[in-house]
């Protein structure tokens, strides 16, 4: 994987924030790429600083309390933290898009949709290509919003929440991006609507050969669509794997209880399997392996330092003490 | 039971919004339509000197007659006709304060919200700064400086009043900057100027709506206040601060040189509180402002 295909790689990048009570270690050191065409998935659960990941790719992390202090975030080769406002604006809705959660509260309800879509195409110089209106009417036809030459005028709150979604989703790929972050695509949609939209994802990621990172909760989702996943659990990525080894042959003690804790259509079970407890504070997270307080497996140098990557194959990697050298002794 | 509650408030909520306040809006219309027509509608020019009627009673009384309806002051100008051209003086002022002191206001809290961090720090403190200012001694030093006159009053409240709306401006572009259309309108390319333009600024139009409304009433008063101290309007200008400030020594003989006009400042001044609070029903059920 880490060959010159890649086109964004993370190293070692980590965004903090400071509170009134200390510094929030949202990110803390992870490292991934995403090679060209490539559907990623980055799973783990609420707080584990998955949309973190993701703002600091897009720079938009919430100023002035969060900021990323370290690392390198390579995009094509080009360091995007050390790019500008006015560059990073140029590259925002370019090469790099990004689709939210909530599709109902992710379009400004008082402007028209038409308005929206053509400020991707306004702040692009992108406008020459023709009239601003035909080229909206396509983003919209591109998504199968039904009967675009009439819905174009309309404003988001007469369109369905699946519509919202399709018409974001059709910003986020106007202008033919080389990244596509998806944050919780079909979260806040209903469950029909949430398998056509990953559907259409699937299909505009086939035509524009985009690479995707697909953040989620959901691991159907994952299964259904990416290579590839990252599982984060308290601002750090504790395991990388192929889709198919993450699911057969899950490592990570996180990882196989987040496997298990999937119900199964047609087994029966009294009762779900959960993990015990929480995720630790970020504010003042352990010095170990964040995970140590709630995994089965714990042993004691799992609570005194931070277990090392190991590459278990070539493209699964994990960090946990029961497959590092030193953990064995 | 709280599902009861809940049914009661919002209905109790929509009756609200649906109370049209006529009152209100028929004493704006009569304010506007005297500031737009007065000229025509007044029976004499506000500087007509009637000198066979000096100090006439209004119509009621004995000595009262059908040529000078709310009678004649001194100079035996007629008092209906200098309240008439009085309200454009009233309405253009206050409307001229409050172009200048919103703009700066808006523009600052705009700024303040959505920049945050050192740049609304400063601003804030700014705002907290004038606040303390001592507005009547702050009025009296524009006002020996510039000479009395409409143009001190407008200078003075226009660069003394903009801190309310900074403040209010900027809670309310800070609770926008949090909605996840500002992120993506950042995803999509759009520069901070422009998402302060075309995606935050439309939607405070509401709020503004409201606090211009409701703000016109207490600038009617305040600049009514300055000019009846002596500080604004000069004679034989017929505003309606002056007027009463002018009336006030014929008081024991002559009530009403000094009522009428306060009659007036309170009617309309009433019409535009009845209306905004309306308005702020209407558009801002879930805010309490001020």
């Amino acid at each position: 994987m880490q060959t010159s295909e890649n086109i964004l790689e993370l190293k070692g990048v980590k965004t903090y924030f400071s509170t009134t009570k200390g510094v929030v270690k949202a990110v803390d050191d992870i490292s991934f790429s995403i090679g060209r065409g490539e559907i990623v998935g980055l799973v783990g659960e609420s707080g584990s600083g998955k949309s973190m990941t993701s703002l600091s790719i897009m720079g938009l992390v919430p100023q002035p309390a969060g900021k990323t202090v370290a690392g390198e975030i390579l995009f094509h080769g080009e360091d995007l933290l050390k790019k500008n406002d006015e560059q990073m604006r140029q590259i925002r809705g370019d090469k790099i898009s990004m689709i939210l959660q909530d599709p109902m509260v992710s379009l400004n309800q008082i402007l028209s949709v038409k308005y929206q879509i053509g400020e991707v195409f306004r702040y692009h110089d992108k406008s020459i290509l023709g009239s601003l209106k035909e080229m909206c009417i396509g983003v919209l036809k591109k998504v199968k919003v039904p009967s675009p030459e009439l819905r174009v005028n309309d404003y988001p709150f007469q369109f369905s929440g699946g519509m919202c979604q399709r018409t974001i989703i059709g910003m986020g790929i106007a202008n033919g991006p080389d990244l596509l972050i998806a944050d919780e695509p079909t979260t806040a949609l209903d469950v029909t609507i949430q398998a056509q939209v990953l559907q259409l994802m699937k299909q505009v990621q086939e035509e524009t050969n985009a690479a995707i990172l697909m953040i989620t909760h959901d691991l159907g989702t994952v299964a259904q669509l990416c290579t590839r996943v990252l599982v984060m659990y308290a601002g750090r990525i504790i395991e990388k794997a192929p889709v198919n080894t993450f699911y057969k042959n899950p490592s990570h003690p996180y990882a196989i209880g987040l496997i298990k804790s999937v119900p199964v259509l047609g087994r029966k079970s009294d009762r779900l399997y959960s993990i015990e407890g929480q995720p630790p504070n970020l504010l003042n997270p352990p010095t170990g392996c964040r995970f140590a307080a709630r995994c089965e497996q714990a042993m004691p140098i799992c609570t005194q330092e931070y277990p090392p990557e190991v590459s278990l194959e070539a493209d699964h990697q994990v960090s946990c003490w029961l497959f590092a050298e030193k953990g064995e002794q | 039971m709280d599902t009861l509650e809940a049914e009661g408030s919002v209905e109790a909520k929509s009756r609200a919004r649906n109370r049209i306040p006529y009152i209100g809006l028929g004493f704006i219309s009569i304010f506007l339509f005297v500031v737009i027509f007065g000229q025509w509608v007044a029976p004499y020019d506000y500087d007509y000197w009637d000198m066979a009627n000096i100090t006439q009673p209004p119509v009621w009384l004995e000595g009262g007659s059908w040529e000078h309806i709310l009678g004649t002051d001194p100079l035996g100008r007629d008092v209906l006709s200098r309240i008439i051209h009085g309200s454009r003086y009233s309405l253009a002022i206050a409307l001229s304060c409050i172009a200048v002191y919103g703009t700066i206001g808006i523009i600052l809290g705009l700024i303040s919200g959505f920049l945050g961090g050192n740049v609304d720090m400063g601003i804030m403190r700014l705002c907290d700064l004038w606040m303390g200012l001592p507005p009547i001694i702050t009025a009296i030093l524009v006002v020996s400086v510039m000479g009395p006159s409409s143009l001190a009053i407008i200078v003075y409240i226009g660069l003394s009043g903009w801190p309310g709306y900074t403040r209010i401006v900027r809670g309310e572009t800070m609770s926008l900057a949090q909605n996840d259309f500002i992120r993506l309108a950042r995803v999509a390319g759009c520069s901070k100027f422009r998402i302060i333009t075309s995606h935050i600024f439309p939607n405070i139009v509401n709020t503004l709506t409201i606090l211009i409304t409701l703000d016109i009433g207490g600038l009617i008063i305040l600049t009514a206040t300055l000019s009846f101290l002596g500080l604004g309007t000069q004679p034989p200008s017929p505003d309606w601060g002056l007027m009463m400030n002018e009336g006030r020594q014929y008081i024991t003989y002559a009530w009403w040189l000094i009522v009428f006009p306060g009659v007036a400042i309170m009617f309309a001044v009433l019409g535009f509180n009845l209306v905004g609070d309306w308005l702020r029903d209407v558009l801002d059920p879930k805010q309490k402002l001020r």
